[in-house]
């Protein structure tokens, strides 16, 4: 359960750290992540983008609270939803996924807002972020701006740093919303698309790494100099709590190991 | 940390196993389970399934887990057709022969003029002798080293010098060799970065080390990559690279990447249409093996796969075979 001091901290902040309560969680998940690549035919969307080097940059294992058992306890974990409903009131986890960084050959994520992926209808949608493995400067941390939940900022597709016109972003955005939330497909026809989606980004950020940025938006305007980012540096069984339109983005990994995040978002009902 | 099959192999004999990882990426990076599969070739460990792991990083593929350093004498039975290739008088092992004569020619133009030329993992020397033969090279400078005693010492019984040793057992002098050849090798090796660090020791600069592997990214590769592709040549194959792994891995010795060329590759095709037929029953069955047998291979089938692999070679720059070209730049290691 939350304090008065962690409920106020996450409204005006738009997030909220939680020091080592899930550790044992992040152990769970981390084996159980193994186990499901151990296991041929793995049944979850699986997605990866490729870096100058040639070597993977990230990994998105999506919908795993839907078909692994650990995931689904997780996402469904008395403590987890207590904590969620007493930010949000009820609610149900939307979507999940694990985002993993490669060693040394992880990317960086640009700055985004999570509600500017998704048709939710409303803005009280929130996203759990688990460490599974540390998370230093170095080697991915997340970063946050505090405040930045207030508006919806306006984002773009970026593509070797050049902005591209609002109209493109616009299109690509459609052709990912055919895949529902685009990491955790729902049904076969959204699983046909998803599936179609990675395949091309695999192969084109393979070949053509400056690509990368071609399926991911981020944060077009300028951020005011007083919404510097926050660093998170977490250790496994951390959990920061940030609202959909809380602006965040996670550094590159060079460190010698992987870099390794549970997110499950939840949306409020009724 | 080892541990013995569950099946007993090879007669009586347990083959003992140790886990593998990435030589790229480590123990750490994100795997998966790709394929299986018995010894289909020799059925040196009985019926047991050996599971071929994916590194999700780099996309090399390995046996995991895979045979320890003792089991080498069971799982390289003394038929292995490496050790008496040049014993061997069919029409499709006289044909290999021809296109070895061209590879030499091809590594000859990379020599620089001066040091040692030294091909690893030499088999019955019909490597060496074909390069001290070509009379491009200085008396005395060609020779292989081979870690099978039988096959090395068959090699000196043919006045061909050849040692017996393994790469890593090998008294390699620093800056001492012009070409290094490790055709069909790096994929059985234990610790192949290792392999590679110690050949950037031994070129001089200038020096090339040629790597000729089977590409995990090749087309039939991925027609068969279930269960049945022959490249994956269970469970003597402990990696198969692809382009980009292998030129990684070499920089990471603190070579350059020269060049990569796409080579034909038949006997994966063939074998991969062996291991097929092996288990799919019936009378198809059997005309598959009798077609697809793998060792000696027919001409036919061999011609047929030559060509597709050609078409695909010139097309696309991808067939299940590679070879990698490395140089040891001056200045460097």
């Amino acid at each position: 359960m939350l304090t008065e001091a962690e409920i106020r901290e996450f409204r005006e902040r738009g997030y909220l750290v939680l020091r080592g309560r899930f550790r044992e969680q992040a152990g769970v998940l981390r084996e159980a992540l193994q186990e499901m690549l151990d296991a041929p035919g793995g049944a979850v969307h699986y997605g990866r983008r490729f870096g100058p080097s040639g070597l993977a940059a990230s990994h998105r294992f999506g919908g795993l609270m839907r078909s692994i058992p650990a995931f689904a306890d997780y996402a469904r974990d008395p403590d987890v939803l207590g904590i969620v409903t007493e930010l949000l009131g009820p609610a149900e986890p939307f979507r999940d996924v694990v985002l993993s960084k490669p060693a040394r050959s992880g990317g960086k994520l640009a700055g985004h807002q999570d509600l500017a992926y998704w048709d939710v209808g409303h803005d009280r949608v929130l996203t759990t972020w688990l460490a599974m493995t540390p998370a230093l400067e170095a080697s991915g941390a997340l970063w946050l701006i505090p405040g930045s939940h207030g508006r919806r900022e306006v984002h773009r597709t970026v593509l070797g740093g050049r902005r591209l016109p609002l109209a493109f972003t616009r299109m690509l955005r459609l052709l990912v919303s055919l895949t529902g939330t685009g990491d955790s497909p729902r049904n076969s026809g959204q699983r046909r698309w998803a599936r179609l989606k990675e395949g091309v980004l695999e192969g084109i950020t393979r070949r053509w790494p400056s690509l990368a940025g071609l399926g991911d938006l981020q944060v077009a305007g300028d951020t005011p100099a007083s919404a510097a980012p926050v660093l998170v540096v977490a250790e496994p069984g951390d959990m920061v709590l940030f609202h959909g339109l809380t602006v965040h983005g996670s550094n590159a990994n060079r460190l010698d190991s992987r870099r390794d995040a549970y997110l499950v978002t939840y949306v409020a009902q009724g | 940390m080892t541990r013995a099959l569950s099946t007993p192999a090879f007669g009586a004999t347990t083959l003992a196993t140790e886990p593998s990882c990435c030589p790229l990426c480590g123990p750490d990076a994100l795997h998966r389970a790709v394929a299986s599969g018995p010894d289909f070739e020799y059925r040196t460990s009985g019926d047991h399934e050996w599971a071929i792991h994916q590194c999700l990083v780099c996309d090399t593929l390995y046996l995991n887990p895979r045979p320890t350093e003792a089991a080498l004498a069971v799982i390289y039975p003394s038929n292995y057709y490496a050790f008496s290739f040049s014993q061997t008088k069919s029409l499709a092992y006289r044909a290999k022969g021809y296109v070895d004569r061209l590879s030499v020619r091809k590594y000859l133009a990379l020599y620089p003029g001066e040091g040692l030329v030294c091909d690893i993992g030499a088999g019955d020397g019909r490597l060496v002798d074909l390069l001290a033969h070509s009379g491009a090279l200085a008396p005395n400078s060609v020779y292989g080293i081979e870690p099978s005693l039988a096959a090395a010492t068959a090699a000196q019984q043919r006045g061909i010098d050849v040692r017996h040793a393994t790469m890593e057992g090998f008294d390699w002098q620093p800056d001492s060799h012009g070409l290094l050849v490790l055709q069909q090798v790096i994929e059985h090796v234990s610790d192949p970065a290792a392999c590679l660090r110690l050949a950037a020791r031994a070129l001089r600069p200038g020096g090339c080390l040629v790597l000729e592997t089977p590409n995990g990214g090749g087309f039939d590769a991925r027609l068969f990559h279930r269960r049945h592709w022959g490249g994956y040549h269970i469970p003597r194959h402990f990696f198969l690279f692809n382009p980009t792994s292998l030129c990684r891995l070499g920089e990471q010795a603190g070579l350059s990447v020269v060049r990569v060329d796409a080579l034909p590759s038949p006997n994966f095709w063939i074998q991969s249409m062996h291991h097929y037929g092996s288990e799919r029953g019936g009378v198809g069955a059997s005309l598959l093996m009798r077609l697809f047998r793998p060792h000696p291979p027919r001409v036919l089938p061999l011609a047929l796969f030559t060509c597709i692999d050609l078409v695909t070679a010139a097309l696309f720059n991808t067939t299940s075979n590679m070879r990698v070209v490395l140089r040891k730049e001056p200045g460097r290691c």
